[in-house]
């Protein structure tokens, strides 16, 4: 909980688990641990020590510091298998053969648990070549954030002062080892095999085999896949766009730590609000290249919150991310530069704010021959291989667009254009090409039927004028649509 | 109605995907515009032709036999340009060839099979200039459209090359047997491949 929280983390804290007024402290931190609170106290006596922060247990970020900590795992070895006792969550290595990558094991499990600080996430590690043994061994300094390493062989010395309570005892057998005064699993370990599962069975075999460490485990590895998703139950409403930024800045940097340690940027942020009135509202920010720059995500999150800000107050936030390559891309030598990839997604997030989403990016063809048959897609940066090939063949003639297209009087003779005004000036036809004749939408009700008519027109005052005109068959109106140069 | 006028490249039904009238339903159009012939060059092929010939038969039209075949030799037919969303997949010029007589019709069908028995997938083989040299006598050729190898050549090297390109024509089947089409569906490529092609009819005779 308090990895999402850290300015809680120098606080004693305490997290509630059960259906108020039931609650009762299920986890509690050291600083609270020192106070005199303990696990098990309900929320009324939790709250008679003042400075104590008091939160409740939320399954989902449980899931999601499970993720991040399989996360961290995995960028150490392959092989990782995991699991949960008593409240407490632990994931195990396979480490062999990691020697050349980290170092030898010592160095590898002191990097780990850099990177699991990193995280937010208090625990220990241990190694051994038995994994019961490094499982109980990390699980009775769970609080100390240390490092043990049980060397080969010895692992029945290392496990002997350890309490029984790392073994998961069941109450029945609890009560049989108290009754018979032992209290570490160097005592069970002493006792005789055969005595020992004439009394408790198999059982009995097993326990002191956990004991010596000699218990075989066969490795289940997981298969994790990256899923880059962070949420955060917020205490109490946010309505206020600064606070919210707070909170999706501590969430975006865990997705950004997680995503950069398997050497992938963010490519898109999905935010998902819950609001009060159990309405949602989502955003989606896909920059023209993924990136870890998080002072850049923020801006731009914080750009799309201002030009789509929620309705209600806020209650939480789901933060998912997809994951993308971080290669630059090469541009060739020649081709123009290109802006900042950061600086040019602010900009065209401003720009949207200003004019609307719809209506940034670059302009692409649609399949038909209408005059205005395009659409916006987003901006991309080219690839090196895609640049254009086609070669600057004939000269060709500029034409310069009017949009909207202008209306003109037109006169015509004989079905041809012959004078028209445009722009209050009133201009003859010395010389016609066309009509090119456009239609479509035949077989809708949005049909629509076209002449376009390429003028050279003389004025008054003897100024030329060489234009495209367009004359609406159904209609019979006649626009400007382009002026030649 | 028609004013004399003579259809000499239309595509039935069977040219998939550029023509979906049937035969006798260009028939049925020809009669209703009085039109006195008619001549039908379905791609690759004269699939249409019995059906087309048998209809016009029976409505007093003439009609004519032809082809449309594909040459590799002229390279690629006109493709839009790349900017455009809408774009086909390379293939080569195809030549329009009428049948003048009979030898013309047998030249025309041996041909295709020739280049057919010699295709290795289905509908992308074509003829060469060795095959239109060997079977060009009682044929008449015309430039084509869209899909000709004048277009072709136009596009590629101007009017240099389209000169070029009918002369070759005019080598192969002879200064009476080649004709310059021209099309006009009021498109502005189309009718400045017109202008372009205007000086080239000359040559052609």
């Amino acid at each position: 909980m308090l990895r999402l929280r850290p300015e809680l983390r120098v606080q004693p804290c305490v997290v509630m688990e059960g259906e108020p007024p039931l609650e009762y402290a299920c986890s509690l931190n050291t600083k609270a641990r020192n106070l005199g609170i303990a696990a098990g106290m309900t929320r009324v006596e939790s709250e008679t020590f003042l400075t104590v922060s008091v939160l409740s247990r939320s399954r989902i970020e449980e899931e999601a510091a499970k993720a991040a900590l399989l996360e961290c795992g995995g960028a150490f070895s392959p092989r990782l298998e995991a699991g949960s006792r008593d409240r407490a969550y632990f994931c195990v290595l396979d480490i062999a053969g990691m020697e050349k990558l980290f170092g030898p094991p010592a160095a590898l499990a002191r990097s780990l648990l850099n990177r699991v600080k990193a995280l937010g996430i208090g625990g220990s590690i241990a190694i051994s070549s038995n994994f019961h043994a490094a499982v109980c061994l990390a699980r009775s300094q769970a609080s100390r954030m240390d490092v043990s390493i049980i060397p080969h062989g010895a692992e029945s010395t290392a496990l002997s002062p350890l309490p029984l309570t790392v073994l998961d005892l069941s109450e029945e057998h609890a009560e049989t080892f108290s009754l018979w005064g032992i209290r570490t699993l160097g005592m069970l370990a002493a006792l005789p095999e055969k005595e020992l599962i004439s009394r408790l069975g198999q059982e009995g075999r097993r326990l002191r085999q956990l004991a010596l460490g000699q218990r075989p485990h066969l490795f289940r590895p997981l298969e994790s896949a990256l899923s880059l998703e962070e949420r955060i139950e917020l205490d109490t409403p946010v309505e206020q766009l600064e606070a919210l930024l707070f909170v999706v800045n501590v969430l975006l940097e865990q997705l950004i730590v997680r995503a950069a340690s398997r050497t992938l940027a963010l490519a898109s942020v999905h935010l998902a609000l819950s609001l009060e009135g159990k309405s949602s509202h989502l955003r989606t920010v896909r920059p023209a290249l993924p990136t870890n720059d998080r002072p850049l995500w923020l801006k731009l999150l914080q750009l799309d919150l201002e030009a789509h800000p929620p309705q209600a107050a806020i209650l939480s936030l789901t933060l998912t991310a997809e994951p993308g390559s971080t290669s630059k891309i090469q541009l060739g030598l020649f081709s123009p530069q290109l802006p900042e990839p950061g600086r040019l997604d602010i900009t065209l997030a401003r720009i949207r704010a200003i004019v609307g989403e719809d209506w940034v990016g670059r302009a692409v063809l649609k399949d038909t021959q209408q005059t205005e048959g395009f659409r916006l897609e987003p901006f991309e940066v080219p690839l090196a291989s895609t640049t254009d090939s086609r070669r600057p063949s004939r000269h060709r003639v500029a034409l310069r667009m009017i949009r909207p297209p202008e209306a003109v009087t037109m006169t015509v003779r004989d079905k041809r254009p012959e004078a028209f005004f445009f722009r209050g000036i009133r201009y003859v036809v010395d010389d016609t090409y066309g009509p090119w004749l456009n239609s479509g939408d035949w077989w809708n009700t949005t049909v629509w039927s076209l002449q376009q008519w390429d003028l050279v027109a003389r004025a008054r005052d003897d100024t030329l004028l060489c234009c495209c005109l367009l004359h609406d068959l159904r209609q019979g109106s006649w626009k400007m649509v382009g002026l030649y140069d | 109605m028609t004013e004399g006028y003579v259809e000499l490249h239309a595509a039935s039904a069977f040219s998939f995907l550029e023509g979906a009238s049937e035969p006798e339903k260009l028939i049925e159009r020809a009669v209703e515009l009085e039109m006195p012939g008619m001549a039908l060059l379905d791609r690759n092929g004269i699939y249409g032709s019995a059906r087309f010939h048998t209809s016009a038969k029976r409505n007093g039209i003439s009609a004519h036999v032809g082809a449309e075949v594909s040459v590799s030799s002229f390279g690629p037919r006109l493709t839009p340009p790349a900017w455009l969303p809408h774009q086909h997949t390379p293939a080569p010029a195809r030549l329009p060839l009428l049948c003048e007589s009979q030898a013309g019709y047998q030249n025309l069908c041996q041909l295709i099979t020739q280049f057919k028995m010699r295709e290795p997938v289905k509908s992308e083989g074509s003829a060469t200039w060795e095959d239109l040299q060997q079977y060009s006598s009682g044929l008449i050729c015309l430039t084509g459209g869209d899909e000709g190898p004048l277009a072709a050549a136009l596009a590629r090297g101007g009017e240099e090359a389209g000169r070029e390109t009918v002369e070759r024509l005019v080598r192969t089947f002879g200064p009476s047997n080649v004709y310059v089409e021209v099309q006009r569906h009021y498109e502005r490529e189309e009718e400045w491949r017109n202008r372009a092609a205007s000086p080239s009819r000359s040559h052609a005779g």
